[in-house]
This record gives C-alpha cells, structure tokens and sequence, in this order.
C-alpha cells in the first residue's frame, strides 16, 4: 500500500514500500517522524530526505565524498544495532546540508552524524560519529568560491535594484 | 541524582563494565577518562542538542537555493573557460 502525502517541495508525494525507509528512533529534532524517502532530481548531487509525518519537512542530503572525498566516519557498534546488520556493504551514508535561504553558499555539511541506512532492509538512523575532529557545520564549498558568490549575488542584487544606475 | 564527590585520580564504576575517571581538575576544567564497551555510545551532551539544532535549521532550505547555487557555479564555470576549478 503506497503512502501519500501532500509536501511543499514536491507537491503530491508518493511512496511505494520497497522506498520507504524506517528512522525507528526518527531523527534529533524530529524524533516521533518515523518514515521518510529520498527524493530528488537525477542530476543533482542534493537529494531531499523527504518526512512522510509532514509534507513541509525535508533535509536536503549529499553523499559524503561530495564534501571530502576521503570521509571516514566511525560509527560505535551499539548504535549501529539498531540497522539489524553486520555487514558494513550494506550502510549507505548521507550527510545533512544546512543551506542559509538568504546565502546558498555558505551551506554546511553536518560531518559528525551521518544517515546511516541499511539500504537491504531500508532502516536508518542519524549516528553520531566517533570523530571528534568533524564538525556538525562544515563548510562545503571554499572560502574563495563562497567568495567569489558572495560578490556575484551582492552585485546582481545591486544591478536589479537600481537599473541603468 | 546520585552526586558523588572525587578527586583527581578518582574513579567511578557504573555496572560491570563502565569505569568513569577524574584525571585532572583546572580551573572550572575537568578531564574525565572513560572507560566503556566499544558498544556504548559517549559523546558530548550538547552535541546531540547541537544535531537536532542543524537538522531544524536543515529544513528551512528550499529547493530555489539550490537553483541559485546552480545558476551561480555555472557562471563561475564560464568565466574560468569552463574549468570548475
């Protein structure tokens, strides 16, 4: 039986079984969503963890190399339990983007709490890495790429603003 | 809450296998040791405090900045002749 639901960002969603994913510990912040799904455009790198409790809550989501090509995230056993395998080939990883509306460029990427889903059996959980040296906000792009967009969205505005000026 | 009083040097058993020690006391600072089953998870209180923060802040994004972050590494792609570096 396919679950629907109404979202902002999507419009009318529909989930079959075999693409939902189980939080059963739902996600900090959010705990008593239990189900979500992975929505998204093919070709872009930022999928959307998409609540099927409340159609306006999506985490926008990357694979972790996406941010740092050699991520390497421990992940303490007891917490992993909960996925209901042993076997480490069947995790998939996603990293949690906050992305400021008004600064698209400054979005981080939360290193220290992985998704972590057993994509067999499609349960998941937001583990909290070992790693003390990842950061919950890390800047996904340079400095100087934010920079230089920083510069480019101020002067856009500024040309919008005041025509022919 | 049980509150027990420690000096440095001092140790704390919770069951059989969770021994928590006060290594050193500076200032306002205290260095704890722990020692735990690879299976028990210790971290930081605030920092789940913290996740749950990023995660409410991470819905507030709309999918119209990303179209704006497209649009502008695009043009940053053209104006370095197409070398996204």
């Amino acid at each position: 039986m396919p679950e629907k639901i109404e979202t902002t960002r999507f419009g009318r969603f529909t989930v079959n079984d075999e693409d939902l994913i189980q939080f059963p510990k739902g996600i900090p912040g959010f705990e008593t969503h239990k189900k979500w799904a992975l929505a998204g455009e093919d070709d872009s790198p930022i999928k959307w963890l998409q609540s099927l409790s409340d159609g306006d809550v999506a985490l926008p989501v990357v694979v972790p190399q996406t941010v740092k090509s050699n991520y390497n995230a421990r992940l303490p056993e007891g917490e992993i339990a909960l996925l209901e395998t042993t076997d480490v080939s069947d995790l998939a990883l996603l990293l949690v983007l906050s992305i400021p509306p008004a600064a698209p460029w400054d979005m981080t990427a939360n290193l220290r709490a992985p998704v972590v889903i057993n994509h067999k059996k499609r349960i998941a959980c937001q583990v909290i890495a070992q790693n003390e040296e990842y950061d919950v906000r890390t800047p996904v792009l340079s400095d100087t790429m934010r920079e230089t967009m920083r510069r480019k969205a101020a002067s856009e505005t500024t040309a919008d603003a005041a025509p022919g000026a | 809450m049980l509150v027990l009083s420690r000096k440095p040097g001092e140790a704390i058993r919770i069951g059989d296998d969770i021994e928590i020690s006060v290594i050193e006391v500076r200032g306002d600072t205290v260095r704890i040791g722990i020692n735990a089953p690879r299976n028990v998870p210790v971290f930081r209180m605030e920092l789940l405090a913290e996740v749950a923060k990023t995660n409410l802040e991470s819905v507030k994004a709309a999918p119209q900045a990303m179209d704006v972050l497209k649009t502008l590494l695009r043009r940053e792609d053209d104006s370095n002749g197409g070398d996204p570096k």
